[in-house]
């Protein structure tokens, strides 16, 4: 697993924590789990905002819906 | 589980895990983003309120940041007034967490007060108003602690715009922290000793080998942070901290060190307990335990010597023993920060307490020496009266109603609200008592409620002295007052009732010993008491014993 991909692992065991993750978490988005609402969903962005130290802008953060979104972002900054 | 409401102004990532910290210990129920109206209003008396309020939720700062005083009187006074309503309809505690952040022009500001100063200003000074009345009002100025990693950490625009939410993951942890310190101490008492090392700790040097002379304290450099950290423990004194001395040393030395040195902030007056002396620490500590009468729960050790630290974490764990930080120049802050020995309100019967304590162990060890039990009281010049309920008066009769544990019949709680409407209910005789003997002037040290059944009798709601001034035969003196009081207006019958608890077994007997007979519950008693299997008394008035009060006639 990639550096971030392992971060983004974290940070969705953090928001999800009675969800079991699974490996591959690339497909993951929106609705995956039960709990994954829009709520969580912002949860799950600030924190990893937080563990990478960036800020998605607000233009940005409304297309995000995906992890592999969050890595793309990630990976052009 | 405590419950506890919290309300927001705006959204504050309510099921973000930052708040587990607080759920683990608290059962917690957010109110709709924006509704902190109707948490105010809310009609459960049980809960306690959080309610955390920015500013500029309350106005909108994009139109016009400079307000006039009546504009600002406008948007503070209806949060202010639902607080004020909450106070009086719940002794539950209410917290409110508020920041006046916002963005001001610096140029502007430069000859303009922003209204998110005006705001703070009047915001706080009408709470700390209040907070005179309502001892259940509790103030958190959020942007102290926000502005100390920075407002560019804790606030993030793009969060308002993105989900009404004006603070960031951090922003929300330092609101988070906080509540759990205002929480912790709510729920728990307070440290009441601080316990003090000497070398190393009030002074720099080892006083035994460097002597007097040579000791750092008072001058440059580290003389200076250690004369500074005696006067943080001075003032921490002040309010209310005992304190005491538990070093290695030789006795002689230390004392020079209190009587001669020109740089020493703590007076030998101040400190309630001294033990220096060979022996380990944990086995001196437990001494102070036991002269003071207090908890080993209730103390705080702090040490230079991380080997003494040590040893005393390992024999009393229930002590709070502080690791201090290596450079003393962080020690004023260190017990400052110290949350479990700042208290909420200091009254002036906390600052005489010192005094007090000094009091009582002269009277125990006095006592210990007198024979003839009467004779010795009489000779104090035992001084007693009864004082009527008043507002300089009341938060002291609220303090002992919440904190008196072992001299207390049936240990019922109340808040200044409740006392005041017993109070002014004129068929029930509500007195305090103060006290003064030879040893001094103890204060307020005593209440008794007694509330009026019908025109024959009465049951006594509460009954209660402070501890320290037990073994003065005060107790029946108040019984005595409360006899004349009564059958001067034509009281036949006094009921009463046991409640126990942990701690106050030592009143278990009190009633029996002045004549009242145990009874059982009857259907009038209800009205007064609704716990089950306790004792319940009856004595007729005329027939109370109360010949020991005959010391202090």
């Amino acid at each position: 697993m990639y550096m971030i991909e392992k971060k983004i692992y974290n940070c969705l065991k953090i928001i999800f924590k009675n969800n079991k993750i699974p490996k591959n978490i690339k497909n993951l988005k929106i609705g995956s789990f039960k709990s994954w609402d829009s709520l969580s969903h912002l949860n799950l962005l600030l924190t990893i905002e937080k563990e990478f130290k960036i800020k998605f802008p607000l233009k940005k953060i409304y297309e995000i819906r995906t992890i592999k979104e969050v890595i793309t972002y990630i990976n052009k900054k | 589980m405590n419950k506890i409401c919290i309300s927001s102004s705006s959204f504050i990532l309510s099921k973000h895990p930052s708040w587990e910290k607080l759920s683990s210990s608290f059962d917690l129920n957010f109110d709709l983003v924006g509704n902190y109206s109707g948490a105010l209003l809310s009609k459960n008396k049980n809960e306690i309120l959080v309610c955390i309020l920015f500013a500029s939720d309350l106005y909108d700062e994009n139109l016009n940041p400079y307000f006039n005083n009546d504009q600002i009187k406008k948007i503070c006074d209806p949060v202010l007034d639902l607080i004020v309503k909450r106070a009086n309809y719940s002794k539950q505690p209410i917290i409110i967490s508020f920041s006046s952040k916002s963005n001001d022009n610096l140029i502007i500001s430069s000859f303009r007060i922003p209204s998110s100063q005006k705001i703070f200003e009047y915001f706080s000074n009408k709470i700390n108003f209040l907070q005179k009345k309502n001892n259940n009002i509790f103030f958190i100025n959020i942007d102290n602690y926000f502005s100390e990693i920075g407002y560019s950490q804790t606030f993030d625009k793009r969060n308002w715009y993105l989900a009404n939410c004006r603070i960031t993951l951090k922003g929300l942890e330092i609101i988070v922290e906080n509540l759990i310190k205002i929480l912790n101490k709510i729920q728990y008492p307070s440290k009441k000793l601080l316990i003090l090392d000497c070398d190393n700790t009030l002074w720099g040097g080892v006083i035994g080998e460097d002597g007097i002379n040579s000791i750092r304290l008072g001058q440059d450099g580290e003389g200076k942070a250690f004369a500074d950290f005696q006067k943080t423990i001075k003032s921490i004194s002040d309010q209310g901290v005992l304190l005491a001395i538990c070093s290695k040393n030789n006795e002689k030395d230390v004392m020079e060190v209190f009587n001669k040195h020109k740089a020493m902030q703590i007076k030998k007056k101040d400190i309630i307990n001294f033990k220096i002396n060979w022996e380990e620490k944990s086995l001196n500590i437990k001494k102070i335990a036991n002269e003071l009468d207090l908890g080993l729960q209730s103390f705080v050790f702090w040490d230079d010597n991380p080997f003494e630290r040590g040893k005393v974490k390992q024999n009393l764990p229930e002590v709070l023993t502080i690791d201090p930080s290596e450079d003393i120049s962080y020690w004023p802050e260190q017990l400052k920060g110290i949350d479990d020995l700042a208290k909420f309100e200091v009254t002036k019967e906390d600052k005489k307490k010192l005094y007090q304590y000094k009091i009582r162990s002269k009277f125990v060890s006095d006592r210990e020496k007198s024979i003839d039990e009467k004779k010795y009281l009489k000779s104090i010049k035992l001084n007693a009266k009864r004082i009527a309920i008043n507002s300089s008066n009341i938060s002291r009769a609220v303090q002992m109603t919440q904190k008196t544990n072992q001299f207390n019949l049936r240990t019922i709680r109340y808040t200044q609200g409740q006392i005041q409407k017993i109070n002014n209910n004129k068929k029930n005789i509500v007195f305090l008592v103060s006290l003064k003997d030879i040893y001094g002037d103890h204060g307020i040290i005593g209440i008794l409620i007694a509330k009026r059944m019908n025109n024959k009798n009465l049951f006594i709601d509460t009954m209660l002295l402070s501890c320290r001034i037990l073994g003065r035969n005060l107790e029946t003196w108040m019984l005595r007052e409360l006899m004349k009081i009564g059958t001067k207006i034509g009281i036949e019958n006094i009921y009463a009732e046991y409640i126990k608890t942990n701690k106050n077994s030592l009143c278990s007997k009190f009633y029996s010993k002045h004549n009242f007979k145990e009874i059982k519950k009857n259907i009038e008693l209800k009205k007064f008491s609704n716990n089950k299997s306790n004792k319940f008394y009856q004595v007729k008035i005329k027939e109370i014993k109360v010949s020991v009060a005959d010391v202090y006639d």
